[in-house]
């Protein structure tokens, strides 16, 4: 056993691989079991599988509001592939995702490791501390706040015309050159609180004998970041990869708020802002179903490959290695 | 660590990405004490007098919106550490026909992001009459929420020694009982960790309940906050006072839970409960450190494994 995939790591056993766990001898009645679960299961059946279900039927067909839906097959997913919006809203997901991807994963690792360089763990604490606390202001208005920056009364603005760059104001988010970019850099300097953590645990893993005999073998600073950190954190690398890129295809809510239907023109529209309005602004809602289904498979795909490419190993301490 | 130039370099880089990460925060605080007046001629600092008064006149618009917000975060985490509590207990405890499918089959949706299925739930919440009423958020939330309990769950009470529970039997008690007086006090820290992913999600919940309620009598606070926007146009500092409301209630619990919330925000992703599963089990095997170990999991992708695992070992 030298290489187990990560996921499987920390799983706690399935019902069925848990041999020990046996009947008690005076066991319940199964009736009381069953009643118990009754409502968990029935809320999950109502709320999750009819919906999905339904998502994943209603894909295949064209289905107008008030109207009865009509099975068209691939239709929908032909329709798309020829679709121009939904192609411009493609490559606007590929550029803003990987800029996004690229600093929502750098940054974060980087103030990570300054965090952990620091030599108490009071400021060290306060710092994690520090990253977290912004989560406390609700999503949606933290969308706002940058809304407002971007403005024509907002910090951006003020900023330049202190630094004597009138000429370089203008609407950031109503500008087709910019609008795109004005998204991407939401969120500067990108020291994402859930991201900090994540990577900080991952250092805090590192055995300290490990990082004392880099130290010894005389590794420098940035050969220890290099040969020893970021080896040992890729479990981490991989998580983050993948939650980042699910927010990131996912994630709408901001661009709603930002520029409310992805103008200028078409220039902020992604995939999710154009489901949402395809079932709720122009009312196909069998299309709105397979731009869906195409995100979710798309996600599926992706989450197996990264998992089955980047196969990560746990650190053994002191367990010989095959 | 020696004290090298560089590590001051680290520090002061750190200091700077942390205050510019805190800046629209602090501007959002000091402009929220401004009239429009201050606002246009004193733009980077904190004028005086102080305007309180936006506050007030903020705290009207939005005290409806905060009480809804409220009311739908604490019902549904009520009924999210209720279910996850029950399910979770009786899925790690009790053997029953049936078990493994139902586990996989509610774990599985965890899977399917609940944004993806926004119009088709729409239509059926729609069809079910729940439009513009409380139920249309706790009961989704509620059915969304205790997943990642069950799962979190599950795994806590698997973990704890038989020999409790047996004792708790030995002594007549029964399966209500056992749950109610032995697993659920053990579980505090795991529930803990629940109701604050789950306050953290219904609270910022947004495009569920924009599309499913229109009516100011049951709106959110995140959806109040789009019409409060048009309402105060203009009026910078009663619209910075407002956006300072919205975050009070979570910077309040934020205050009085830093380091549940702070385990609460990676649980999804790290294995929560390192501390109540080594409290309930013998000493771990490594010390210092070591004891720490997170183990890396992300729900969704192990179910997926585990999945695929067992149809390769069934055919």
């Amino acid at each position: 056993m030298s290489s187990i995939p990560s996921a499987d790591a920390g799983r706690p056993a399935g019902p069925k691989s848990a041999p020990r766990r046996r009947r008690p001898a005076a066991a319940p009645p199964l009736a009381l079991i069953y009643a118990l679960l009754l409502l968990p299961v029935a809320f999950l059946a109502v709320f999750n599988y009819v919906p999905a279900a339904s998502a994943l039927y209603h894909a295949f067909t064209s289905w107008d509001v008030g109207e009865a839906s009509t099975w068209i097959g691939l239709g929908n997913f032909r329709t798309m592939l020829a679709d121009d919006v939904f192609r411009k809203s493609l490559r606007n997901l590929a550029k803003l995702g990987s800029f996004v991807l690229v600093v929502n994963m750098t940054v974060p690792f980087l103030v990570a490791e300054m965090i952990f360089h620091l030599r108490q763990e009071r400021w060290r604490y306060l710092s994690r501390v520090a990253v977290v606390m912004p989560m406390v202001v609700p999503g949606v208005v933290t969308f706002m706040l940058w809304r407002y920056i971007y403005s024509d009364a907002g910090v951006l603005t003020e900023l330049l015309r202190a630094l004597d760059l009138r000429g370089w104001i203008h609407g950031w988010l109503s500008h087709p050159k910019t609008a795109l970019w004005a998204v991407a850099f939401v969120g500067f300097p990108f020291a994402h609180g859930f991201n900090v953590l994540i990577y900080y645990a991952g250092l805090t893993n590192i055995p300290t004998d490990v990082l004392e005999a880099a130290e010894v073998d005389g590794l420098g600073k940035a050969g220890r970041i290099l040969r020893i950190h970021i080896p040992l954190i890729l479990q981490q690398v991989k998580l983050l990869f993948i939650v980042t890129v699910i927010a990131i295809v996912n994630g709408f809510e901001g661009i709603y708020i930002l520029t409310d239907d992805g103008g200028p023109g078409y220039e902020t529209m992604v995939p999710g802002l154009y489901m949402y309005q395809n079932g709720f602004t122009y009312q196909k809602m069998g299309y709105a179903c397979a731009i869906g289904l195409a995100m979710l498979l798309f996600l599926l795909i992706f989450t197996i490959v990264v998992n089955r490419l980047m196969r990560t190993e746990k650190y053994h301490p002191g367990a010989p290695r095959a | 660590m020696k004290l090298t130039p560089s590590s001051h370099l680290w520090r002061g880089l750190l200091a700077l990405v942390l205050f510019l990460t805190f800046f629209p925060f602090i501007f959002m605080v000091m402009t929220s004490l401004k009239d429009t007046h201050q606002f246009f001629h004193t733009f980077w600092l904190p004028a005086f007098p102080l305007h309180l008064e936006n506050y007030a006149n903020a705290f009207r618009d939005l005290s409806r919106f905060i009480w809804n917000s409220l009311l739908v975060t604490g019902v549904s985490i009520t009924g999210i550490l209720f279910f996850s509590a029950v399910a979770g207990f009786l899925f790690a405890r009790y053997d029953f026909p049936g078990r493994s499918v139902l586990y996989y089959g509610i774990i599985m949706m965890m899977m399917i992001p609940g944004v993806l299925m926004l119009v088709p739930s729409f239509v059926w919440v729609k069809k079910l009459g729940l439009l513009d009423t409380y139920w249309v958020m706790v009961l989704p939330y509620v059915a969304g929420g205790q997943i990642l309990g069950i799962y979190l769950l599950r795994g806590f009470f698997s973990e704890i020694d038989n020999d409790l529970f047996e004792a708790a039997q030995v002594d007549g008690a029964g399966l209500l009982r056992q749950l109610w007086h032995v697993a659920i006090p053990l579980a505090k820290p795991v529930l803990g960790v629940v109701a604050i992913v789950s306050a953290l999600g219904v609270w910022n919940g947004f495009l569920w309940p924009l599309v499913t309620t229109s009516s100011e009598d049951v709106m959110v606070l995140t959806v109040g906050m789009m019409r409060y926007n048009s309402r105060v146009f203009g009026m910078y500092g009663r619209m910075f006072a407002g956006y300072t409301i919205s975050a009070i209630p979570l910077g309040i619990l934020f205050a009085f839970s830093t380091r549940l919330f702070m385990k609460g925000i990676t649980s999804g992703a790290l294995k929560a409960g390192t501390a109540p599963a080594a409290r309930a089990r013998p000493a771990p095997r490594q010390p210092g450190r070591y004891a720490s170990r997170f183990h890396v999991y992300l729900p969704g992708v192990d179910v997926m494994i585990v999945i695929t695992k067992r149809i390769k070992v069934g055919s």
